[in-house]
C-alpha cells in the first residue's frame, strides 16, 4: 500500500511560559490512499496535536523534529503557494463548527468563499454550494445559503462544514472530534453521512475522537495514543477484542456499558498526562495494572506485532491475552 | 413505601411561545436514582433548574422533602433550607468553582452556611468530606486553576454534600471527563449513595453513565415524557420509537452509523 500521509518520528515542543514543552513524542503513522485512520486518546494526549502539525496549523514558534510526508514529498518545509496547494488536498473538520464561521456572513459566501477566489463564477459556485448540501442531506439548500450561521442548528451547521470541506475536492480530511459535540442521534447521522461520502469519493480520512467504539464504526485502522505517544496501532476491528496495549484495554475496560451496568467500573488510577509530564520509562506505567520494574527504566519503542504496532515493553509476552489480564486484574479504585 | 425524597407533578416551564417543559411527572424514592434522558432542547436541564429552584415552574408542583418548593422561597431561611435538601453539580468543573478558593475553603463555607459548628469541627468535617471524594491534603489546600478537571469535579461533588442534602442533582456531572477519570467519578458516586444513603436525579444523554448509576429512567423528548420505567428495562426493550433511535445511535461493537428518520412526535407549543 503507498502512503498517501506518512508520519515518521514526530517530535513536537512548543514554547509554554517561555520553555519549550514536549506536547508529541515519536510519533509515526501513516494513511494509504482512501484510508480511515482513527486517533484515540484522553485529553493531553496529543492527538490533535498530531492533526494540527499535519494541517500546518501548530502554534508559531512550535519546534518540530522528524518527517510529515504527503505524496512523498515534505509538507513541515513548505512555504506560499506550495504550502497553499497542499492545504487544498487536506481539509479540516473542526469539533465545533460555530467557532469556524463567520457569524455574520451568510453560508453561502462561507462556502463558495474558497471557489470563488479559484475564480469560479458566482452562480456556478452556489450551484456547486447547493449540491454539496444535497449531498450531506440537506435538501433545500438554495435557502440555506441565505442563510446565517445561527439560524442553523449544531448538526446542520457541521454538516455545512463537511458539505463546504468536501467542495474543495481535498485527498485527505482530518476529522477532529467532528460530532463530540452533537447530541448521540445527529452524531450517528453526521458519522454516517462523512462516512458514506469517503468512501464514495475514495478520500482519506484521519479520524480523531475519544471513543474507541466510534473510531472502530467508521476507521480501518485505528492508533491510540497516550501522554504524546503512540502506544498501539491496529485494525479497528481487533482493538475491542485483542489489543496489545495495557492502555488500550484498560480504557475499553473503564468505559461503562450500556448494554450492562456493573457493580465497580475498572478504573484507572491516577490521571492522564500530557507528554511533558511524561516519566521516564514507559509514560503510562504508573497507571498500568500490568507494569514490572522495568517498565519504569527505559521507553519502549513503538515495535511491529500480529499486524499491529505497539509501545509495551511486555507485549510479545501478554500476546494475545492483554484484554483478559487487564479485567482480571480490576483494582478497587475511586 | 416510604415517602419519596422527590415527587414532582405537572410540571410545565413556558418561555415565552416556546414550551420547554410539559406535563413532567416524576418521583425519585429516599435512596434512589432516577436519570432524566434527552437530548439538547429535551427540557431535561429545565427540570433540573426547576427541582432545584433556578428558575420557578409555569405550572405543576414539585414536593421535595416533604415540603412544597414550587413557588419561590419567601425568606432568606426558606431558601437556605432548600439549599440544604437539594444540591447540584454541574457539568463543567471549570466554570463551577470560585477560583479564588481551596477546596477547603469551598467546602468551609458551605459548612458555615448550612450546618455550623466551630472552627475545629467544621475543619473536621472538611477532611472527612475531602476523604469521602478522595482528594489528598494537596490537593484541599490548592486553588482550581492547580488541578485537574477530574479533582475539580471531586471538590464539585463535595461541596455538594457538604450541606448534607438528601437529593443531588447532577447535571451531566461526568460528561466533560476523560474516560478513565469518569469511570472513577461514576465508582465515587455510587459508594457515597451507598454510605449516606443520598438520592440522585442524573440529567444525562449518556446511556452507558445512565445505565451505572441509575434505577429508573424517564426519557424527554421536545419537552415531554415519553418513556418511564426501570433503566435496565428502557435500555435492553425501549418501547417508544424515540428511545429506540437513541438506543440505536450508541457506538458499541459491531455499530455502523445510519440515516435515520426522527420521530415526528408533536413538539410543545402553547
Amino acid at each position: 500500500m503507498s502512503a498517501l500521509l506518512e508520519i515518521e518520528g514526530l517530535t513536537a515542543r512548543l514554547p509554554v511560559e517561555g520553555e519549550l514543552r514536549p506536547v508529541l513524542h515519536d510519533v509515526s503513522l501513516s494513511i494509504g490512499e482512501g484510508e480511515a485512520l482513527g486517533l484515540v486518546g484522553e485529553s493531553g494526549s496529543g492527538k490533535s496535536m498530531t492533526a494540527r502539525a499535519v494541517a500546518r496549523l501548530l502554534p508559531a514558534g512550535a519546534e518540530t523534529v522528524g518527517a510529515i510526508r504527503f505524496d512523498g514529498s515534505d509538507v513541515l518545509g513548505l512555504r506560499g503557494t506550495a504550502l497553499r496547494r497542499y492545504r487544498e488536498q487536506v481539509a479540516v473538520i473542526f469539533q465545533d463548527p460555530r467557532a469556524h464561521v463567520n457569524p455574520v456572513r451568510r453560508i453561502g459566501d462561507f462556502m463558495t468563499e474558497t471557489l470563488r477566489l479559484q475564480g469560479v463564477a458566482r452562480g456556478e459556485a452556489a450551484a456547486r454550494a447547493a449540491r454539496a448540501l444535497r449531498d450531506v442531506g440537506i435538501d433545500d439548500g438554495e435557502r440555506r445559503l441565505d442563510q446565517y450561521p445561527h439560524e442553523l442548528s449544531g448538526g446542520l451547521l457541521q454538516r455545512v462544514m463537511i458539505a463546504t470541506v468536501l467542495l474543495g475536492e481535498p485527498r485527505l480530511v482530518l476529522a477532529d472530534e467532528p460530532t463530540t459535540a452533537l447530541d448521540v442521534t445527529t452524531q450517528a447521522e453526521v458519522m454516517a453521512i462523512l462516512d458514506e461520502l469517503r468512501r464514495d469519493r475514495g478520500l482519506a480520512l484521519l479520524f480523531i475522537t475519544h471513543d474507541l467504539e466510534l473510531a472502530a464504526a467508521v476507521c480501518d485502522r485505528t492508533a491510540v495514543m497516550y501522554a504524546g505517544q503512540i502506544v498501539e496501532t491496529r485494525a479497528a476491528s481487533l482493538l475491542d477484542t485483542d489489543p496489545l496495549h495495557p492502555y488500550t484495554a484498560s480504557l475499553a475496560a473503564a468505559r461503562p456499558d450500556v448494554a450492562a451496568g456493573v457493580h465497580r467500573l475498572a478504573a484507572i488510577p491516577g490521571r492522564p498526562v500530557s507528554a511533558f509530564e511524561a516519566p521516564a520509562g514507559c509514560a503510562f506505567a504508573p497507571r498500568c495494572a500490568l507494569a514490572q520494574d522495568r517498565c519504569r527504566d527505559g521507553r519502549p519503542a513503538l515495535e511491529a506485532l500480529d499486524d499491529g504496532e505497539v509501545r509495551c515493553w511486555r507485549a510479545q509476552e501478554l500476546r494475545g491475552r492483554v484484554a483478559h489480564a487487564i479485567r482480571g486484574t480490576e483494582r478497587l479504585h475511586v | 413505601m416510604s415517602e419519596p425524597v422527590l415527587e414532582a407533578r405537572g410540571l410545565r416551564k413556558e418561555y415565552g411561545e416556546l414550551v420547554a417543559v410539559d406535563d413532567v411527572d416524576l418521583r425519585v424514592p429516599e435512596g434512589g436514582s432516577l436519570a432524566i434522558v434527552g437530548e439538547s432542547g429535551s427540557g431535561k436541564t429545565t427540570v433540573a433548574r426547576l427541582i432545584v429552584g433556578l428558575s420557578a415552574p409555569t405550572a405543576g408542583t414539585i414536593i421535595a422533602c416533604g415540603r412544597d418548593r414550587s413557588a419561590p422561597a419567601r425568606s432568606a431561611r426558606e431558601r437556605r433550607r432548600r439549599g440544604r435538601e437539594v444540591q447540584i453539580v454541574f457539568q463543567d468543573p471549570y466554570s463551577s468553582l470560585d477560583p479564588r478558593k481551596t477546596a477547603e475553603q469551598a467546602l468551609d463555607e458551605v459548612l458555615r452556611l448550612h450546618r455550623g459548628g466551630s472552627r475545629a469541627e467544621r475543619a473536621e468535617r472538611v477532611r472527612e468530606l475531602a476523604e469521602l471524594v478522595g482528594l489528598d491534603e494537596r490537593q484541599a489546600r490548592a486553588l482550581p486553576r492547580a488541578l485537574s478537571g477530574g479533582q475539580r469535579q471531586r471538590i464539585a461533588i463535595a461541596r455538594a454534600l457538604a450541606a448534607e442534602p438528601r437529593l443531588v442533582i447532577l447535571d451531566e456531572s461526568v460528561a466533560a471527563l476523560d474516560v478513565s477519570i469518569q469511570a472513577q467519578i461514576l465508582n465515587l458516586l455510587a459508594d457515597i449513595r451507598e454510605r449516606t444513603g443520598v438520592s440522585y436525579v442524573l440529567i444525562s444523554h449518556d446511556l452507558a453513565v445512565v445505565r451505572q448509576i441509575t434505577d429508573e429512567a424517564i426519557v424527554m423528548y421536545r419537552g415531554r415524557v415519553v418513556e418511564r420505567g426501570p433503566t435496565a428495562r428502557i435500555l435492553d426493550a425501549p418501547e417508544h420509537e424515540y428511545t429506540q433511535l437513541l438506543r440505536a445511535s450508541v457506538p458499541r461493537p459491531g455499530w455502523r452509523p445510519v440515516r435515520r428518520p426522527r420521530p415526528q412526535t408533536e413538539g410543545a407549543t402553547a
